[in-house]
């Protein structure tokens, strides 16, 4: 069980440079930051700041140079292949710009397939699915597919499937990057509310100065430095 | 010099140096493909020639162009001896080769001249001795002899000629050893004889030979100078021999006998190696005029010869294997250009997002086309130039049809693709806003679909029939008939459209099935299968590879079942012995069947041109005379053809012997006489002979019992045995009988299997069926590359959601393999359906030997060629996980 008073992400000293010798790139440098449990954190910074470096850090989706990245106090940095993916399957979610649904399978289906990678029985997968597209206002496109879906009930098919898993962190890089701006803070305020209702920590990275109202707090990188 | 318009150079080598890889892979498969269809025409020329020489020393005498002269003239006031007679004969010979068409005379040797007596009867030392007298001439010289007694005949008087009351005039000749003995005559032997109608002669013997070579062409005139026959005829003992007369004594012949004594040949052999199959036709043509030419109507030379029939069977087998090879050429070629597409297409891949932004840009499709096109053809070009160069070092290049077809592809596939792609960017049409306008778009690509679908589904129908029409085999057609060749490939092209139909409900049905269970990879795989698995061209490249691989091997299978087959019924079981006519064969028949290997032996008599005769016709017919229950044994006991009528001929009655009967149309039902040592022996039809010896005539089977019983007696001549050990006891038994001769299945065997158009062809079937297998790999490769980044992406977003990497691995194998697995099963069903469609028009028995169309045999080892390409695709996986685990997830997202 996490300490109450351990924060759910606890970021120090990070640094991760691409290339080496002349052509290397500092993407991000010594950064060191927490997240409270619950907490909605807007990464903020212009396109190539490091915004995407730091989510897929946390995420376990790339290793950094140096530094540690504590997510609910287990050390992510040192984990191999199979404890990066129990770690994405159990406790953190991923949300990418391009939505990422599998195109052959429907909303519903979209939304079970972390329960069926963590073998959730089907009638508790059915339930939880149903569930989550009435959170996320879709109950009546549950057996539509991709396709056949606008992009903002697309990005809300993924916001509910990032969330099937009862993740305690929610990482989601540029999530309305390929919204128009209505739709895009549509998809935020749900985001907002669902992740209050589900009591989910997220990490936002976005450059859309209106989304970040939304958020709890905005951390802004530049040049791969944390500057507020 | 001018650049074309709007080709930037640096962009192009830039383009092709970071594509360096692929355009080598396609420039490999247009040499190979160039390399393998240029050499094929000038190796099926080849082997048609041998087949062609092989056929016309095959024929022996019967290929042989024989030359009658015309009687020699007798003057009716009276004969005088002519001392220039033998050079008058050699001007005849002359005349008659510069009467020759030119073509014809060019492929015989120099023509053998003869005058022969018949049999004429030595009246000297009683009855039954008689020899026939024959003068021969090779190109001015006689047959070469040493001497072993006496010498060459010579000239019965110093004077020129001589009067027609000086008979009986001797003649001297010479005899071979053989023959003296046989006759029992000597050097100064003085021996009166008479022809048939009394007209006598004195023959003088000169000397007594042997000759330097028994092979030479001019024995062929009258055997018997070397081989003596001793016998007996109508009780009383027989011997008959020839004798050599020479130049010198050739007038005396002349002046001693009538002319319409002597019969004058001239016999032209051909060279089997001047024989080419590209003159075949126009020498049957040469020999058809020949034979009615009006030198024949006005009594002068008479020309016989069956060259041109052998020539026309030749021909066939020849026009047979061409077409053939040109149904396995043309599935290589369809598959080696369906797989330069494919390589287009992943250059067209790797390229999207360069060929989008140059069109945003502002360039033109022609343009797009025009620089993806120069950058192609070099690579195109030297590809086809070293193929081309290939296969003439490798043996000659003939047919470069084919390379134009490949070097077209291989050019243009990647700017037709190119410029598509590019024209593809901002086109609204492709995913319209507008709902009914998505579905008329839909709609508009269901009906692209079905045309092309209608049209490939016509060009299939067309093809078969054309097949089933003229079949493959046109002997007038050298480049052969391309519509009738491709109806296997088209009708594989159709397997596909089939399967990709069938395999999105398949695969919906299947994603039904793996919806309710708990676990993720069955359905995640099935959903991506549903994405990716229905792509065109890497189905239709494998269904058309491995059906090509199935009919290669199921050409290759029946062609070789074919020819064991035909070995085993030509020599009638495992080993034969053929003989003089002799009952000690069935003692011998009775011995074999006791000798370790020996399953079973028969004793028979087999005589070809016995003349039967019904109430429907008079028919010429090999008998069979049996011991039909070790006949039956025989059969029995080996794979030879079944034969439950010969029970049946074991009939204890007296009266007409039963009989099986096969082939002779109908003449041959109800009740027969055969004509048997000038007498009628009476029997009757009670059923089907057995299918064994590919007799060109019908063949009737009686019982050798019941034969006699109905009058007629054979001692048998043949022995037959059948089983592992046969070839060796009868090897070991032969020289026990006198004038034998010993044929095995397993040297007929090699000698089929050997032959020039059956070795070409089932080597092209092998080599195309192996290149096949690696284009059917190369697809599967160039397959996953084009699918790779987005199928990299997809797994990405999965490990992101926290799909473990054993998972990874079964997905990536799934979604690799699965696809080709069962386009590969459904090409080899394809093919052998296809193989099983197309075997009576490919005309095979022409080239296995057999009577008629041989059994499809598709070899069980053709599914390795599946598990070699499935062990493939499981590497590529392995290699691609491997691709995908180094690099950092994050990276593979936001690619």
């Amino acid at each position: 069980m996490t300490d109450p008073v351990e924060p759910m992400v606890a970021v120090q000293g990070l640094t991760r440079t691409y290339g080496s010798g002349a052509a290397a790139v500092t993407a991000l440098h010594d950064v060191s930051f927490d997240v409270a449990p619950g907490e909605m954190v807007a990464v903020v910074g212009r396109s190539g700041s490091g915004k995407t470096t730091l989510l897929n850090l946390l995420g376990g989706l790339d290793r950094p140079d140096t530094g540690s990245v504590r997510i609910a106090g287990h050390e992510v940095t040192t984990l191999d292949d199979e404890g990066l993916s129990r770690l994405r399957r159990d406790s953190v979610a991923y949300m990418f710009q391009t939505f990422g649904l599998i195109p052959a399978l429907t909303a519903a289906e979209n939304v079970g397939v972390p329960l069926r990678l963590r073998r959730t029985p089907v009638a508790e997968r059915d339930r939880r699915v149903e569930l989550l597209l009435d959170l996320v206002g879709l109950r009546d496109h549950a057996h539509q597919r991709p396709g056949e879906l606008s992009g903002g009930q697309q990005q809300r098919v993924a916001i509910a499937r990032a969330l099937a898993g009862s993740p305690r962190l929610l990482l989601a890089d540029e999530p309305t990057g390929q919204l128009d701006t209505e739709t895009g803070l549509s998809v935020m305020s749900l985001l907002r509310a669902v992740v209050e209702s589900e009591g989910v920590t997220a990490v936002v990275a976005t450059h859309d100065a209106l989304l970040m109202s939304l958020a709890d707090r905005v951390l802004a990188i530049s040049d791969g430095r944390v500057t507020g | 010099m001018r650049r074309p318009q709007g080709i930037h150079l640096p962009t192009l080598t830039g383009r092709a140096r970071s594509d360096w890889a692929v355009l080598l892979l396609m420039g490999l498969v247009a040499m190979l493909t160039v390399a393998l269809t240029a050499a094929v025409a000038p190796a099926t020329e080849r082997a048609a020639d041998r087949a062609i020489a092989a056929a016309v020393a095959d024929a022996g005498p019967r290929g042989a162009v024989v030359a009658t002269l015309p009687e020699w003239y007798d003057d009716p006031r009276g004969k005088t001896r002519d001392p220039s007679t033998a050079v008058q004969v050699r001007q005849d010979t002359d005349y008659a080769f510069s009467a020759m068409p030119p073509e014809l005379a060019r492929v015989l040797r120099p023509g053998v001249t003869s005058v022969t007596t018949p049999a004429l009867q030595l009246l000297d030392a009683g009855t039954g001795r008689f020899l026939q007298l024959a003068y021969v001439d090779t190109a001015g010289a006689p047959p070469a002899v040493t001497w072993a007694e006496g010498g060459a005949p010579r000239a019965s008087t110093d004077v020129g000629d001589g009067t027609s009351g000086d008979e009986p005039w001797p003649v001297q000749v010479a005899v071979s050893q053989e023959v003296a003995d046989a006759l029992g005559v000597r050097v100064g032997d003085r021996l009166p004889a008479k022809d048939e109608f009394g007209r006598t002669l004195t023959i003088e013997v000169s000397g007594t030979f042997v000759p330097v070579d028994e092979g030479d062409a001019a024995w062929q005139v009258s055997p018997r100078m070397l081989q003596p026959v001793v016998g007996t005829a109508d009780g009383l003992p027989f011997s008959s021999g020839a004798a050599l007369v020479s130049a010198e004594s050739l007038p005396d012949l002349r002046f001693a006998l009538p002319g319409d004594d002597l019969t004058r040949h001239v016999v032209f052999t051909p060279e089997p190696s001047r024989v080419r199959w590209r003159q075949a036709e126009v020498l049957e043509r040469s020999i058809v005029s020949l034979q009615s030419s009006a030198a024949l109507a006005s009594g002068e030379i008479s020309w016989d010869s069956q060259l041109g029939s052998v020539l026309q069977q030749g021909r066939a087998q020849v026009a047979s294997a061409r077409g053939q090879a040109q149904v396995l050429v043309v599935g290589l070629v369809s598959c080696a250009l369906l797989v330069l597409v494919l390589g287009a297409q992943l250059l067209v891949v790797r390229r999207e997002s360069t060929l989008s932004m140059v069109r945003q840009r502002g360039a033109s499709l022609p343009g797009i086309a025009l620089e993806l096109v120069v950058e192609a053809l070099p690579v195109a070009g030297v590809a086809t130039l070293l193929g081309l160069g290939a296969a003439r070092v490798l043996g000659g290049s003939g047919g470069w049809g084919w390379s134009v077809a490949v070097l077209l592809v291989a050019s243009t596939a990647p700017a037709l693709l190119g410029a598509a792609a590019a024209a593809r960017v901002g086109d609204a049409r492709r995913a319209p806003a507008n709902r009914i306008a998505r579905r008329a778009a839909a709609r508009s690509r269901r009906l692209r679909r079905l045309a092309l679908e209608g049209a490939v589904l016509a060009a299939a129908v067309l093809s078969y029939t054309a097949l089933q029409q003229r079949g493959v085999v046109e002997p007038d057609s050298p480049g052969g008939d391309v519509t009738a060749s491709s109806a296997p490939v088209w009708w594989a092209v159709v397997g596909a459209v089939v399967l990709l139909r069938l395999l999105p409900p398949l695969l919906t049905w299947a994603l039904g099935l793996a919806r309710r269970s708990t676990g993720s990879v069955a359905f995640v795989a099935t959903a991506r299968l549903l994405q990716t698995a229905t792509r065109v061209l890497p189905v239709v490249v494998t269904v058309v590879a491995m059906a090509g691989i199935t009919l290669g091997l199921a050409l290759t299978g029946t062609v070789r079942q074919g020819q064991a087959d035909g070995a085993l019924s030509a020599v009638g079981g495992d080993a034969r012995i053929d003989a003089e006519p002799d009952d000690g064969l069935l003692d011998l028949a009775h011995d074999l069947e006791d000798a370790t290997g020996v399953r079973a032996a028969a004793a028979g008599r087999v005589e070809e041109g016995v003349r039967v005769s019904s109430a429907r016709g008079v028919e010429v017919v090999r008998l069979v005379v049996v011991d039909s229950a070790a006949y039956e044994r025989l059969l029995l006991a080996s794979d030879l053809a079944e034969a439950p009528g010969l029970g049946r001929l074991r009939s204890p009655a007296a009266g007409p012997a039963p009989a099986l009967v096969r082939g002779g149309d109908a003449r041959l039902v109800g009740d027969l006489d055969v004509t048997w040592e000038e007498a009628d022996v009476p029997l009757t039809v009670v059923g089907t002979a057995p299918d064994v010896g590919a007799p060109a005539r019908a063949v009737v089977v009686v019982d050798a019992e019941a034969f006699a019983v109905a009058g007629g007696v054979a001692p048998p001549n043949t022995v037959w045995a059948v089983g592992p050990g046969s070839s060796a006891a009868v090897a070991a038994a032969a020289p026990e009988v006198p004038e034998s001769s010993v044929a095995t299945y397993a040297d007929e065997l090699r000698t089929r299997r050997d032959a020039p158009l059956p070795s070409v062809l089932v080597a092209l079937a092998l080599v195309s069926s192996a290149v096949l297998l690696a284009l059917a790999i190369l697809a599967a490769v160039l397959a996953a590359v084009v699918g790779a980044p987005a199928r990299a992406a997809a797994l990405g977003r999965l490990r992101a959601l926290g799909l473990p990497t054993r998972d990874v691995w079964r997905l990536l194998v799934v979604e690799l393999a699965l696809p080709v697995a069962v386009a590969a099963i459904a090409g080899s069903a394809v093919g052998a359906a296809g193989a099983h469609a197309v075997l009576g028009s490919l005309s095979l028995e022409l080239v296995t030997g057999q009577p008629g169309t041989p059994s499809l045999v598709v070899p069980w080892w053709s599914g390795l060629a599946v598990l070699v390409l499935l062990a493939a695709v499981v590497v590529v996986a392995a290699l691609e996980l491997r691709s995908v685990l180094r690099r950092p997830l994050g990276e593979v997202l936001r690619a």
